[in-house]
Protein backbone atom coordinates (compact mmCIF):
# COMPACT_ATOMS: atom_id res chain seq x y z
CA UNK A 1 0.00 0.00 0.00
CA UNK A 2 1.03 3.89 -0.47
CA UNK A 3 -0.70 6.18 1.33
CA UNK A 4 -0.70 8.18 -2.41
CA UNK A 5 -3.96 6.32 -1.82
CA UNK A 6 -5.56 9.12 0.45
CA UNK A 7 -7.53 9.82 -2.02
CA UNK A 8 -8.38 13.44 -2.69
CA UNK A 9 -11.63 13.25 -0.79
CA UNK A 10 -9.86 12.03 2.23
CA UNK A 11 -7.16 14.81 1.95
CA UNK A 12 -9.63 17.73 1.40
CA UNK A 13 -10.91 15.93 4.86
CA UNK A 14 -7.69 16.14 6.59
CA UNK A 15 -7.30 19.61 5.40
CA UNK A 16 -11.07 21.21 6.19
CA UNK A 17 -10.82 19.49 9.62
CA UNK A 18 -11.59 21.88 12.46
CA UNK A 19 -10.86 22.12 15.86
CA UNK A 20 -13.05 23.88 18.41
CA UNK A 21 -11.40 25.67 20.79
CA UNK A 22 -12.00 28.99 23.14
CA UNK A 23 -11.99 31.13 20.20
CA UNK A 24 -13.55 34.33 22.67
CA UNK A 25 -10.45 34.00 24.94
CA UNK A 26 -8.24 33.87 22.03
CA UNK A 27 -9.93 36.50 20.52
CA UNK A 28 -9.36 38.70 23.48
CA UNK A 29 -5.79 38.24 23.14
CA UNK A 30 -5.89 39.41 19.78
CA UNK A 31 -8.33 42.46 19.89
CA UNK A 32 -5.77 43.37 22.72
CA UNK A 33 -2.49 43.37 20.58
CA UNK A 34 -4.72 44.85 17.72
CA UNK A 35 -5.18 47.53 19.74
CA UNK A 36 -2.14 48.13 20.82
CA UNK A 37 -0.70 48.81 17.54
CA UNK A 38 -3.38 50.88 17.10
CA UNK A 39 -1.98 52.83 19.89
CA UNK A 40 1.18 52.94 19.27
CA UNK A 41 1.18 55.62 16.36
CA UNK A 42 -0.76 57.78 18.68
CA UNK A 43 1.56 57.53 21.14
CA UNK A 44 4.74 58.31 18.76
CA UNK A 45 2.56 61.53 17.57
CA UNK A 46 2.32 62.47 21.04
CA UNK A 47 6.06 62.12 22.04
CA UNK A 48 6.63 64.10 18.43
CA UNK A 49 4.71 66.81 19.49
CA UNK A 50 5.89 67.11 23.29
CA UNK A 51 9.64 67.14 21.47
CA UNK A 52 9.33 69.45 18.84
CA UNK A 53 7.59 72.06 21.41
CA UNK A 54 10.39 71.35 23.52
CA UNK A 55 12.91 72.04 20.78
CA UNK A 56 10.95 75.18 19.57
CA UNK A 57 10.99 76.38 22.89
CA UNK A 58 14.72 76.12 23.50
CA UNK A 59 15.39 77.50 19.69
CA UNK A 60 12.92 80.45 20.67
CA UNK A 61 15.05 81.38 24.22
CA UNK A 62 18.19 80.47 22.28
CA UNK A 63 17.50 83.31 19.42
CA UNK A 64 15.73 85.61 21.49
CA UNK A 65 18.98 85.46 24.15
CA UNK A 66 21.31 85.75 20.65
CA UNK A 67 18.65 89.04 19.48
CA UNK A 68 19.70 90.53 22.99
CA UNK A 69 23.34 90.20 22.59
CA UNK A 70 23.05 91.64 19.46
CA UNK A 71 21.70 94.32 20.71
CA UNK A 72 24.50 95.06 23.08
CA UNK A 73 22.77 93.41 26.52
CA UNK A 74 25.12 91.76 28.51
CA UNK A 75 24.25 88.40 29.17
CA UNK A 76 24.84 89.12 32.72
CA UNK A 77 21.83 91.25 32.45
CA UNK A 78 19.49 89.39 31.00
CA UNK A 79 20.09 86.07 33.24
CA UNK A 80 19.19 88.76 36.09
CA UNK A 81 16.06 90.23 34.89
CA UNK A 82 13.67 89.04 37.38
CA UNK A 83 11.54 85.07 36.97
CA UNK A 84 8.38 86.33 36.66
CA UNK A 85 6.47 86.16 33.66
CA UNK A 86 6.57 88.92 31.68
CA UNK A 87 4.32 90.52 30.10
CA UNK A 88 5.39 91.83 26.45
CA UNK A 89 3.40 95.17 25.23
CA UNK A 90 -0.40 94.74 25.04
CA UNK A 91 -0.43 92.24 27.57
CA UNK A 92 -2.64 93.09 30.61
CA UNK A 93 -0.29 92.43 33.93
CA UNK A 94 -2.09 90.56 36.64
CA UNK A 95 -0.54 91.68 39.42
CA UNK A 96 -3.05 94.22 40.25
CA UNK A 97 -6.53 93.82 41.73
CA UNK A 98 -9.71 95.73 40.48
CA UNK A 99 -8.57 96.27 37.41
CA UNK A 100 -6.10 98.73 38.72
CA UNK A 101 -4.13 97.75 34.99
CA UNK A 102 -1.07 99.30 33.14
CA UNK A 103 -1.54 99.06 29.71
CA UNK A 104 0.60 99.47 26.97
CA UNK A 105 0.18 99.58 23.97
CA UNK A 106 1.39 97.25 21.42
CA UNK A 107 4.30 97.06 19.37
CA UNK A 108 4.56 101.03 20.51
CA UNK A 109 7.16 103.03 18.13
CA UNK A 110 9.96 104.60 19.71
CA UNK A 111 9.18 107.45 19.43
CA UNK A 112 5.62 106.38 20.84
CA UNK A 113 7.84 105.10 23.73
CA UNK A 114 9.41 107.95 24.09
CA UNK A 115 6.68 109.94 24.04
CA UNK A 116 4.61 108.53 26.75
CA UNK A 117 7.64 107.84 28.87
CA UNK A 118 8.58 111.59 29.03
CA UNK A 119 5.41 112.77 29.55
CA UNK A 120 3.05 112.55 32.61
CA UNK A 121 3.09 108.33 32.84
CA UNK A 122 5.52 108.00 35.48
CA UNK A 123 4.32 110.74 37.45
CA UNK A 124 1.21 109.19 38.32
CA UNK A 125 2.68 105.94 39.25
CA UNK A 126 1.96 105.96 42.68
CA UNK A 127 3.39 103.53 45.04
CA UNK A 128 1.35 101.69 47.61
CA UNK A 129 0.57 103.68 51.05
CA UNK A 130 2.28 106.90 49.52
CA UNK A 131 5.36 105.16 50.88
CA UNK A 132 7.57 107.32 48.16
CA UNK A 133 4.41 109.46 46.70
CA UNK A 134 6.62 110.60 44.60
CA UNK A 135 7.25 110.37 40.74
CA UNK A 136 9.89 109.22 39.10
CA UNK A 137 11.24 110.28 35.80
CA UNK A 138 13.12 108.67 33.24
CA UNK A 139 16.02 111.00 33.87
CA UNK A 140 16.55 110.49 36.97
CA UNK A 141 16.42 106.44 37.16
CA UNK A 142 17.56 105.68 33.62
CA UNK A 143 20.26 103.46 34.11
CA UNK A 144 22.98 103.17 31.15
CA UNK A 145 25.54 101.35 32.51
CA UNK A 146 24.24 97.86 32.04
CA UNK A 147 22.05 98.31 28.94
CA UNK A 148 23.97 100.01 26.38
CA UNK A 149 22.36 99.61 22.83
CA UNK A 150 25.03 99.44 20.56
CA UNK A 151 23.14 98.19 17.66
CA UNK A 152 23.17 100.70 14.64
CA UNK A 153 19.98 99.58 12.69
CA UNK A 154 17.76 100.23 15.94
CA UNK A 155 15.36 102.87 15.77
CA UNK A 156 15.18 104.09 19.74
CA UNK A 157 16.43 106.89 19.92
CA UNK A 158 17.63 107.97 24.03
CA UNK A 159 16.81 107.39 26.56
CA UNK A 160 17.23 103.39 26.51
CA UNK A 161 16.32 100.86 27.72
CA UNK A 162 15.87 100.39 31.23
CA UNK A 163 13.73 102.20 33.48
CA UNK A 164 13.47 101.38 37.07
CA UNK A 165 9.84 103.19 38.02
CA UNK A 166 10.78 103.69 41.56
CA UNK A 167 13.36 103.60 44.33
CA UNK A 168 11.27 100.37 45.59
CA UNK A 169 11.44 99.09 42.28
CA UNK A 170 7.88 97.73 41.74
CA UNK A 171 8.37 97.12 37.88
CA UNK A 172 11.30 97.07 36.13
CA UNK A 173 10.96 98.52 32.75
CA UNK A 174 12.79 97.02 29.72
CA UNK A 175 12.84 98.57 26.19
CA UNK A 176 13.92 96.37 23.60
CA UNK A 177 13.89 97.80 20.06
CA UNK A 178 10.73 99.05 20.90
CA UNK A 179 9.07 96.43 22.42
CA UNK A 180 8.00 96.66 26.36
CA UNK A 181 8.65 94.30 28.86
CA UNK A 182 7.12 94.85 32.65
CA UNK A 183 8.60 92.48 34.93
CA UNK A 184 6.78 92.67 38.58
CA UNK A 185 8.96 92.96 41.17
CA UNK A 186 6.70 92.05 44.15
CA UNK A 187 3.64 90.10 44.29
CA UNK A 188 1.96 92.28 46.14
CA UNK A 189 2.17 94.91 44.20
CA UNK A 190 -0.51 96.84 43.81
CA UNK A 191 -1.47 100.27 42.02
CA UNK A 192 -3.34 102.87 43.65
CA UNK A 193 -4.00 104.88 40.65
CA UNK A 194 -4.96 102.95 36.67
CA UNK A 195 -2.40 104.08 34.52
CA UNK A 196 -3.16 104.12 31.29
CA UNK A 197 -0.94 104.55 28.25
CA UNK A 198 -3.10 105.21 25.23
CA UNK B 1 -26.59 31.53 -1.60
CA UNK B 2 -23.06 31.76 -3.09
CA UNK B 3 -22.89 34.46 -4.37
CA UNK B 4 -24.30 36.16 -0.75
CA UNK B 5 -21.53 34.57 0.99
CA UNK B 6 -19.12 35.73 -1.26
CA UNK B 7 -20.80 39.09 -1.07
CA UNK B 8 -20.16 38.72 2.83
CA UNK B 9 -16.63 38.07 2.67
CA UNK B 10 -15.75 40.87 0.18
CA UNK B 11 -17.41 43.34 2.83
CA UNK B 12 -15.65 41.53 5.47
CA UNK B 13 -12.05 41.99 3.94
CA UNK B 14 -13.04 45.83 3.24
CA UNK B 15 -13.96 45.78 6.69
CA UNK B 16 -10.71 44.34 8.08
CA UNK B 17 -9.08 46.34 6.18
CA UNK B 18 -10.28 49.33 7.47
CA UNK B 19 -9.44 48.22 10.61
CA UNK B 20 -12.88 47.77 12.01
CA UNK B 21 -13.15 45.35 15.10
CA UNK B 22 -16.40 44.28 14.37
CA UNK B 23 -15.23 42.60 10.82
CA UNK B 24 -12.19 41.42 12.36
CA UNK B 25 -14.49 39.65 14.47
CA UNK B 26 -16.52 38.21 12.20
CA UNK B 27 -13.38 36.68 9.84
CA UNK B 28 -12.15 35.26 13.13
CA UNK B 29 -15.06 33.30 14.00
CA UNK B 30 -15.28 32.14 11.14
CA UNK B 31 -12.24 30.68 9.97
CA UNK B 32 -10.35 30.22 12.98
CA UNK B 33 -11.21 26.53 13.79
CA UNK B 34 -10.29 25.45 10.79
CA UNK B 35 -6.91 27.15 10.33
CA UNK B 36 -6.29 26.13 13.78
CA UNK B 37 -6.47 22.28 12.63
CA UNK B 38 -4.02 23.48 10.20
CA UNK B 39 -1.41 24.54 13.06
CA UNK B 40 -2.27 21.85 15.19
CA UNK B 41 -1.96 19.38 12.25
CA UNK B 42 1.87 21.24 11.71
CA UNK B 43 2.98 21.93 15.21
CA UNK B 44 1.63 19.07 16.47
CA UNK B 45 0.56 20.48 19.95
CA UNK B 46 -2.45 22.60 20.71
CA UNK B 47 -0.94 24.88 22.84
CA UNK B 48 1.27 25.75 20.68
CA UNK B 49 -0.68 26.36 17.26
CA UNK B 50 -2.72 28.55 20.16
CA UNK B 51 0.39 30.96 19.73
CA UNK B 52 1.08 30.28 15.88
CA UNK B 53 -3.18 30.96 15.38
CA UNK B 54 -2.79 34.06 17.10
CA UNK B 55 0.20 35.15 15.68
CA UNK B 56 -1.40 33.94 12.32
CA UNK B 57 -4.36 36.03 12.47
CA UNK B 58 -1.93 39.59 13.91
CA UNK B 59 -0.29 39.06 9.77
CA UNK B 60 -3.49 38.35 8.37
CA UNK B 61 -5.02 41.23 9.67
CA UNK B 62 -1.63 43.34 9.11
CA UNK B 63 -1.57 41.89 5.28
CA UNK B 64 -5.17 41.56 4.20
CA UNK B 65 -4.51 44.35 1.50
CA UNK B 66 -2.38 42.11 -0.32
CA UNK B 67 -4.81 39.78 -0.25
CA UNK B 68 -5.63 39.10 -4.31
CA UNK B 69 -9.20 37.22 -4.69
CA UNK B 70 -7.93 36.65 -8.53
CA UNK B 71 -5.13 34.10 -7.19
CA UNK B 72 -7.10 31.83 -4.83
CA UNK B 73 -9.87 32.25 -1.84
CA UNK B 74 -9.37 33.75 1.42
CA UNK B 75 -9.06 31.01 2.96
CA UNK B 76 -6.16 29.15 0.90
CA UNK B 77 -4.56 32.62 1.65
CA UNK B 78 -4.75 32.91 5.36
CA UNK B 79 -4.14 28.67 5.46
CA UNK B 80 -0.43 29.65 3.66
CA UNK B 81 0.14 31.99 6.34
CA UNK B 82 -0.45 29.63 9.27
CA UNK B 83 1.23 27.13 7.42
CA UNK B 84 4.54 29.73 7.05
CA UNK B 85 3.90 30.54 10.89
CA UNK B 86 4.02 27.12 11.66
CA UNK B 87 7.15 26.45 9.63
CA UNK B 88 9.03 29.73 11.11
CA UNK B 89 7.50 28.05 14.27
CA UNK B 90 8.66 24.43 13.83
CA UNK B 91 12.50 25.53 12.73
CA UNK B 92 12.97 27.11 15.66
CA UNK B 93 12.48 24.52 17.56
CA UNK B 94 14.08 21.67 15.76
CA UNK B 95 17.02 21.17 13.23
CA UNK B 96 16.48 19.21 10.32
CA UNK B 97 18.82 16.74 9.98
CA UNK B 98 19.74 15.44 6.51
CA UNK B 99 18.41 12.19 6.58
CA UNK B 100 20.06 11.06 3.18
CA UNK B 101 17.79 7.99 1.04
CA UNK B 102 15.83 5.68 1.64
CA UNK B 103 14.25 2.30 -0.15
CA UNK B 104 10.82 3.57 -1.04
CA UNK B 105 9.98 0.19 -2.22
CA UNK B 106 9.31 -0.53 1.83
CA UNK B 107 6.36 0.64 2.05
CA UNK B 108 4.50 -0.43 -0.41
CA UNK B 109 3.05 -3.80 0.90
CA UNK B 110 1.15 -2.63 3.78
CA UNK B 111 -2.13 -3.43 4.57
CA UNK B 112 -4.55 -1.81 1.98
CA UNK B 113 -7.34 -1.96 4.13
CA UNK B 114 -5.79 0.34 7.12
CA UNK B 115 -6.25 3.38 4.92
CA UNK B 116 -9.28 2.49 3.15
CA UNK B 117 -11.40 2.50 6.93
CA UNK B 118 -9.53 5.24 8.27
CA UNK B 119 -11.73 7.87 9.10
CA UNK B 120 -10.12 11.58 8.31
CA UNK B 121 -9.91 12.05 12.15
CA UNK B 122 -8.05 9.95 12.61
CA UNK B 123 -5.87 10.30 10.15
CA UNK B 124 -5.59 13.93 11.54
CA UNK B 125 -4.92 12.34 14.62
CA UNK B 126 -2.58 10.17 13.85
CA UNK B 127 -0.84 12.17 11.71
CA UNK B 128 0.04 15.26 14.16
CA UNK B 129 1.81 12.28 16.35
CA UNK B 130 4.21 12.08 13.59
CA UNK B 131 7.46 13.83 14.98
CA UNK B 132 9.41 16.53 13.26
CA UNK B 133 10.44 16.47 10.40
CA UNK B 134 8.03 13.74 9.31
CA UNK B 135 5.19 15.77 10.18
CA UNK B 136 5.89 18.51 8.00
CA UNK B 137 6.68 16.86 5.08
CA UNK B 138 4.07 14.43 5.14
CA UNK B 139 1.95 17.54 5.65
CA UNK B 140 3.71 19.37 2.91
CA UNK B 141 3.60 16.78 0.62
CA UNK B 142 0.53 14.31 1.53
CA UNK B 143 -2.20 17.15 2.56
CA UNK B 144 -1.28 20.49 0.61
CA UNK B 145 0.36 18.93 -2.45
CA UNK B 146 4.17 20.42 -2.53
CA UNK B 147 6.56 18.76 -5.13
CA UNK B 148 9.40 17.55 -3.20
CA UNK B 149 11.79 20.62 -4.62
CA UNK B 150 9.48 22.75 -3.13
CA UNK B 151 9.78 21.02 -0.20
CA UNK B 152 13.31 21.25 -0.10
CA UNK B 153 13.76 24.83 -1.01
CA UNK B 154 11.40 25.77 1.84
CA UNK B 155 13.14 23.62 4.49
CA UNK B 156 16.17 24.57 3.50
CA UNK B 157 17.46 20.63 2.91
CA UNK B 158 18.29 18.74 -0.16
CA UNK B 159 15.63 17.36 -2.31
CA UNK B 160 16.41 14.04 -1.79
CA UNK B 161 16.18 14.12 2.06
CA UNK B 162 12.47 14.98 1.63
CA UNK B 163 11.76 12.25 -0.63
CA UNK B 164 13.49 10.23 2.20
CA UNK B 165 11.69 11.64 4.86
CA UNK B 166 8.24 11.66 3.31
CA UNK B 167 9.14 7.87 2.94
CA UNK B 168 9.71 7.04 6.83
CA UNK B 169 7.08 9.39 7.46
CA UNK B 170 4.52 7.04 5.98
CA UNK B 171 6.21 4.41 7.44
CA UNK B 172 5.91 5.48 10.49
CA UNK B 173 2.30 6.44 9.91
CA UNK B 174 1.08 2.67 8.56
CA UNK B 175 2.96 1.52 11.80
CA UNK B 176 1.00 3.30 14.03
CA UNK B 177 -2.44 2.29 11.78
CA UNK B 178 -1.53 -0.86 11.63
CA UNK B 179 -1.23 -0.60 15.77
CA UNK B 180 -4.93 1.51 15.64
CA UNK B 181 -6.44 -1.23 13.64
CA UNK B 182 -4.73 -3.78 16.22
CA UNK B 183 -6.33 -2.61 19.08
CA UNK B 184 -9.41 -1.72 17.26
CA UNK B 185 -9.76 -5.68 16.72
Amino acid sequence: MSLNNLGLNKKTLVKNHKIAFDQDKMWLDINHELSKKKKKPRLILFFTCILFTSFSSIFISQYQSHKYKSQGLSKHSIDNLPNTPSAKSSTILDVCPENELLVISATPSAKMIEKHISANVLESFNTPNNISNQSVTIDEKFDSTHYTNTSTNQTLTEPLPKLELSAKSFFKVLLILGEVYLYPVEEKISISCPITID
Amino acid sequence: MRQHQDKDEADIIKGCINEISQFQYELFMRYSESLFATCVRYVGCQDQAKDVLQESFLAIFKYIQNYNADKGSLFTWMNKICINKSLKHIKSSYTVIDYGEEDHSSIADANPSAMELLEANELFNEIIKLPEPYRTVFNLYEIEGFSHLEIANLLKIQEVSSRSILSRAKKLLIAHLQNLQFKGA
